[in-house]
């Protein structure tokens, strides 16, 4: 609508009622805790003056045949021809603590003085089961994953295995297995997805679930029908739009069976397969430790944790109850 | 900005860089959710942008210059997390909303069409958009932000105000469909 305003003042004016207000605390808070323990990149100072020498010919000479010699032998050590790598497992237990990476959102309840959630669960008990002590490093799911992401030994990121990067890391057996359920309205008609499959289908963007509407769950075309998808950020702007007639039916990406179970004017009709969670290491590389050892002792912490229950009272206690780690 | 509180986080006092971070979070949160169009993100280049303020606030040199400084950090963030997700670039189904009972039936129009101008900017000129048309810097401050030439700047000003204007024209023509997907 053309309403004689200049196009700079349209502009100015759209982005100032896109721009949201506040940002929510746990942003601040989970800076704060990071830069806590982090130190501050100081400057460093120009090194004294040197006397000015034009040196001999002869000397250039000796003196680049010898940097050309390091430069070898150091390119050696980086590829690994004078070093065999070390057992990240034997460091770990040499330095009696081991690094374990979660993410401070989901499937954390809280983070603020104290962290809460089941990941951080699962690593304390890990730790407790490698023998050693745990630090945790509490940060985003993307920075974990990335490359230069900061170090840890073992991360939980608790997304869809298919979603990372099998190039850069090395998974363990699965732990939990989180459900994606797709809802609908309680007073709806529709109790399957084909009953909903003209759409449109909320799903929050990014999450496994948007991938299984449009056919890429898993890395496989599993999707039976060709949806109209609508995305919104989150599981409670999907509740929105179900509520408001804008979508037929959402996936969720966070909310649980316990979640779900208290919302009264939803009900399931069904949703994909449960998303296997698994704990991720570095692959190996010839500079860094080998974690081989480290990914079989996680597999086998987890095979014992499974098998005397502590898996199952973990995901209860902190899933309203909900055995989420028995296949 | 508080000269003095600078000065103290600069020298590593953590609750002078926790004041510092509370009152420019939310001009930083605001910078990068209309970059990235995502809050997820958005919420992750804050964090990003506050964690380098600390770690490089000793190689500020000027307290002055603190502001841009750390529009520069955000907006590095940004790009950080949003070449990690490659959502910048995603595809996004628009619906028509019907917006508050505050907006004028201009403002509603404008959103809409706005919305998708800016999608189809680079991600670089979503930057020059947002620090020039929000944050209110000149072509020459944004140049010092982004640390690139003035006359790239002032283009990528103009393409895309023009690529905004285009796609507020194209919905004013008759017969066009509002609400078409992006």
């Amino acid at each position: 609508m053309n309403d004689g305003r200049p196009i700079e003042e349209r502009i100015t004016h759209w982005l100032e009622q896109e721009a949201p207000d506040d940002v929510p605390n746990f942003v601040l808070e989970s800076a704060f805790a990071r830069t806590q323990s982090l130190p501050q990149e100081r400057p460093s100072f120009a090194p004294p003056r040197l006397r000015l020498f034009v040196p001999s010919r002869r000397a250039v000479l000796l003196l680049a045949a010898a940097l050309l010699g390091v430069a070898l032998i150091g390119a050696a050590f980086v590829g690994g021809a004078f070093r065999r790598p070390t057992n990240l497992l034997n460091e770990i237990h040499q330095q009696d603590r081991i690094r374990i990476a979660v993410r401070p959102d989901h499937p954390q309840a809280a983070i603020g003085s104290i962290a809460e959630g089941f990941d951080i669960d699962v690593g304390n008990e890990l730790a407790s089961r490698l023998g050693v002590r745990i630090d945790l490093v509490i940060v985003d799911e993307q920075t974990m994953l990335a490359p230069g992401a900061p170090a840890w030994d073992v991360a939980l990121p608790s997304t869809a295995g298919w979603q990372i990067d099998a190039g850069s890391f090395q998974q363990s057996i699965s732990y939990y297995d989180w459900p994606h359920r797709l809802i609908v309205p309680a007073g709806s008609t529709a109790n399957a997805l084909r009953d909903v499959a003209g759409g449109p289908i909320c799903a929050v963007t990014g999450d496994p679930s948007e991938e299984w509407l449009r056919g890429g769950y898993g890395g496989t075309n599993s999707s039976p029908a060709a949806m109209s998808v609508i995305t919104r950020q989150t599981d409670a702007d999907c509740l929105s739009a179900l509520a408001s007639g804008d979508a037929v039916a959402a996936v969720t990406a966070w909310l649980s069976d316990a979640d779900i179970h208290v919302l009264a004017d939803v009900r399931v009709i069904g949703g994909p397969d449960a998303e296997s969670r698994t704990v991720v290491v570095h692959r190996s590389s010839a500079t860094a430790a080998d974690p081989t050892d480290l990914l079989s002792a996680v597999d086998d912490a987890l095979v014992s944790m499974r098998t005397d229950g502590t898996l199952k009272r973990l995901s209860q206690s902190r899933f309203g109850g909900a055995d989420l780690t028995t296949p | 900005v508080d000269r003095q509180l600078v000065e103290r986080a600069r020298g590593g006092d953590h609750a002078a860089f926790e004041a510092l971070a509370i009152g420019i979070s939310s001009r930083l949160y605001a910078i990068a959710r209309l970059i990235l169009r995502d809050t997820h993100l958005a919420e992750d280049a804050v964090q990003e942008a506050l964690v380098n303020i600390w770690r490089r606030l000793p190689q500020l040199r000027d307290p002055e210059r603190f502001d841009a400084w750390t529009y520069r950090l955000v907006v590095n963030a940004c790009g950080d997390v949003g070449r990690g997700r490659k959502r910048m670039a995603a595809e996004v189904h628009l619906l028509t909303s019907p917006g508050s009972a505050m907006d004028s039936s201009a403002d509603v129009a404008d959103r809409d069409q706005l919305e998708r101008g800016f999608r189809h900017l680079r991600p670089e000129q979503r930057v020059a958009v947002v620090l020039h048309y929000y944050v209110g810097l000149t072509a020459n401050e944004v140049a010092e932000v982004t640390g690139e030439p003035v006359g790239t700047i002032k283009s990528r000003i103009h393409y895309a105000t023009e690529t905004m204007r285009a796609a507020l024209e194209a919905d004013e023509r008759p017969g066009s469909a509002a609400g078409t997907p992006a």
